[in-house]
């Protein structure tokens, strides 16, 4: 690693810790099961029917030359889909689409069992990312811009072009950090998170007036949509809407929302936002859903960020607390690394007791508590540091 | 070379400045446009903006200069930076000026230096081995994102749209949409499942419309003949095409949607399609209006009516 990539992690600190295989397992799991989830619930060969002429409306056709979508012409997004090859070739019939979906679904999953781990190395995760980008490419180009696939498709590329030397998933191998890139990935997995969301808080400056970040009509657009559902109409929204629906969401949730896209860019810095953004976009979410518009790709997406490869190996080495016996959670922590090339982390308070929930499965059932967002911040601010303290070495 | 850089990109943004007050002074363009809607002030303010922006831009210049090389310091400027580019964008939002992308475009050039400079850096790092040609594509991508107003590259984008939904409570409620007439005369929505994987349908229609009859006709049978396709292996089970293989667990429409009861509308009892506007009362929820936009034949595959109504 060059001096300027060790820069990089200094830059985002919060990618700097071991990328292990247990979590690379995870987060293609959670990415390639998401696409195979949706490419399952989709059919592609409708395409095959289409007119030719509606499947000729880019994004920039359908919003206008004065809207935000300007520079999404067709040549440029023929460009990044693949869909240059139809510059030469004519579209693919319902048949060949069905081929091409089924070969997504089969690539995706040989990418969650194999990884990078076969003789194509990244070929096969990047086959699999260019035949997602050619297909959805139907959708880019048929008046659809986003579909909520974008913060996945993201990921999956820059899952693609870093070697990262995974395992199978059902490997028994030593769960460890074999290669500084991981790190790397590490950042850019998280530069993905904040490209995607600050962007759209510049949008809420230069869009629409300070004034009007308070006077989205909210509530009644999530009652509306209920009322329209009840005289039958087709648009859906789930029923709990009641239950948070309130005239005071409309002067505090746009608002805080815009904000937290530009504090988005603390999950460069503080690993421990992860889980407080998690929380606070999937809430952010279920709202989209209340006013019918689903961004369940976008929340899975999320889920790839759960550190699941500390359950059952904490990397303890020691602690001190008066409550609890920390010695009997220490791990044996097997490394060919000295005391000194070691990296330790230290953690206090209520983030040492997460910590710690996490090396005891009896005490897994009570992670969604100790990270669920009201109970979290209010335990920062009360619990004293002094009360639990630990050290978690890598685990590489 | 990062101060020489930085100075570049200065000037650039003052000549910036001076091509993009002289494009908003041109006020028979922008009323040509429909885009200037307000007399009166408007000189005086862009070039307050102006005198602004580039006080702005020398005081953040030699801030971000003197600490370009601690990457937190650099970072940390030009997040305020970011966010002061954004002020004049707001003044002209007052002042009328309602287009996204002129207003987008005025923001990259007031953006602009941290945008060059951060940009430049990250090539020319990634030119010379320093930076992993990764990263670099990832972070200038991103960046790109950020500032160049209307960019997208699937799926890379600049974000979601500013957008304020207003609902005025004295007007009746609007449901729009297609509908299918059947023999008996009864009707039922069309869903967007007719065009899944897409999702808007009505942005289909909106570019439909203005077409002639022949397009119409053709546009309107694939509609039909995906609704005849899914009836057995969807519809008449009362899933959507998405649900053919995992019925209600499937990963539902970007635009969420139900499926209505089609026991009535097995496609040989059509007879036509519908585009039409309903409202409704608020309070008692009874239809008070009812326009149709459109009627097509379905049996006799003829547009029979296509009045562009909103």
């Amino acid at each position: 690693m060059s001096s300027v990539d060790q820069l990089t992690l200094k830059w985002v600190p919060a990618a700097n810790r071991p990328v292990t295989d247990m979590y690379l397992k995870w987060f293609r799991f959670v990415l390639y099961g998401s696409l195979i989830y949706k490419l399952l619930s989709r059919d592609f060969s409708n395409f095959g029917y289409y007119p030719e002429f509606l499947l000729d409306l880019y994004p920039a056709d359908v919003y206008g030359i004065n809207d935000y979508r300007v520079l999404a012409v067709g040549w440029w997004v023929d460009l990044w889909s693949f869909h240059w090859l139809h510059w030469f070739l004519p579209f693919p019939d319902p048949e060949t689409f069905r081929v091409f979906h089924i070969s997504a679904i089969v690539l995706c999953g040989f990418t969650i069992f194999f990884g990078q781990s076969t003789r194509l190395g990244r070929g096969l995760p990047l086959l699999a990312t260019f035949v997602l980008f050619y297909l959805w490419g139907f959708l880019w180009r048929s008046a659809s811009d986003i579909d909520s696939v974008f913060l996945i498709f993201q990921l999956c590329f820059v899952y693609s072009i870093f070697p990262l030397r995974d395992r199978r998933l059902f490997s028994s191998a030593r769960n460890r950090e074999c290669c500084p890139e991981r790190r790397l990935f590490m950042a850019c997995v998280l530069i993905v998170f904040v490209g995607f969301y600050f962007p759209s808080g510049i949008n809420k400056l230069t869009d629409i007036s300070l004034i009007e970040w308070f006077t989205y009509d909210l509530s009644q657009e999530m009652l509306d949509l209920h009322l329209a559902q009840t005289l039958g109409y087709y648009y859906y929204a789930p029923d709990f809407f009641k239950y948070v629906s309130a005239s005071f969401i409309d002067f505090v949730g746009p608002p805080i929302v815009y904000l937290s896209h530009f504090l988005s860019v603390l999950l460069l810095y503080k690993r421990r936002m992860v889980s407080k953004f998690l929380q606070f976009y999937w809430t952010f979410h279920i709202f989209t859903w209340l006013v019918g518009i689903n961004f369940l790709g976008t929340m899975l997406g999320w889920l790839t960020l759960i550190p699941v490869d500390r359950l059952g190996s904490s990397g303890i080495v020691d602690g001190n607390c008066r409550h609890i016996r920390i010695q009997k959670i220490i791990d044996s922590v097997a490394s060919g690394k000295t005391e000194n090339e070691r990296e330790f982390e230290t953690f206090e308070g209520w983030f040492a007791l997460r910590r710690l929930a996490w090396s005891k499965p009896q005490l897994w059932p009570l992670i969604p508590v100790l990270y669920f967002l009201p109970i979290s911040i209010l335990a920062e601010l009360i619990m004293p540091k002094t009360w639990i303290q630990i050290r978690t070495a890598d685990v590489g | 070379m990062l101060t020489r850089t930085l100075y570049n990109s200065w000037i650039l943004q003052i000549a910036s400045n001076v091509v993009c007050i002289a494009f908003f002074l041109n006020q028979k363009f922008l009323s040509e446009h429909g885009l200037y809607e307000r007399d009166g002030l408007l000189s005086g303010i862009l070039i307050f903006l102006f005198c602004f922006s580039s006080i702005v831009t020398i005081l953040l210049a030699n801030k971000t200069a003197y600490s370009i090389d601690t990457g937190r310091g650099f970072l940390k400027f030009g997040f305020i930076y970011i966010l002061l580019s954004a002020i004049p964008v707001q003044f002209i939002d007052v002042l009328g000026v309602d287009s996204a992308i002129l207003k987008r475009a005025l923001y990259f050039v007031y953006a602009s230096p941290i945008f060059f400079v951060s940009t430049l850096v990250l090539i020319r790092a990634s030119m010379k081995k320093l930076l992993d040609s990764k990263v670099c594509f990832i972070v200038v991508v991103s960046l790109i994102g950020m500032f160049v107003p209307g960019f997208y590259a699937p799926p890379f984008f600049n974000g979601f749209a500013g957008w304020v939904v207003k609902i005025d409570l004295r007007a009746p409620i609007r449901l729009a949409g297609f509908k299918f007439v059947n023999s008996q005369g009864q009707e039922e929505w069309m869903t967007n499942s007719v065009i899944t994987p897409s999702n808007f349908m009505f942005r289909h229609w909106h570019w439909l419309k203005l077409q002639p009859h022949e397009t119409i006709q053709v546009g309107l049978d694939f509609f039909i003949n995906a609704h005849s396709r899914y009836y057995f292996d969807a519809y008449s089970k009362g899933v959507s095409p998405n649900g053919i293989l995992l019925g209600s667990f499937a990963y539902p429409g970007h635009d969420n949607y139900v499926t209505p009861d089609y026991s009535n509308f097995h496609p040989d009892n059509l007879r036509r399609l519908i585009f039409v506007h309903e409202f409704y009362d608020r309070t008692t929820l009874k239809l008070i209006q009812k326009d149709v936009e459109m009627i097509y034949d379905i049996k006799n595959k003829k547009v029979l009516k296509n009045e562009y109504i909103w």
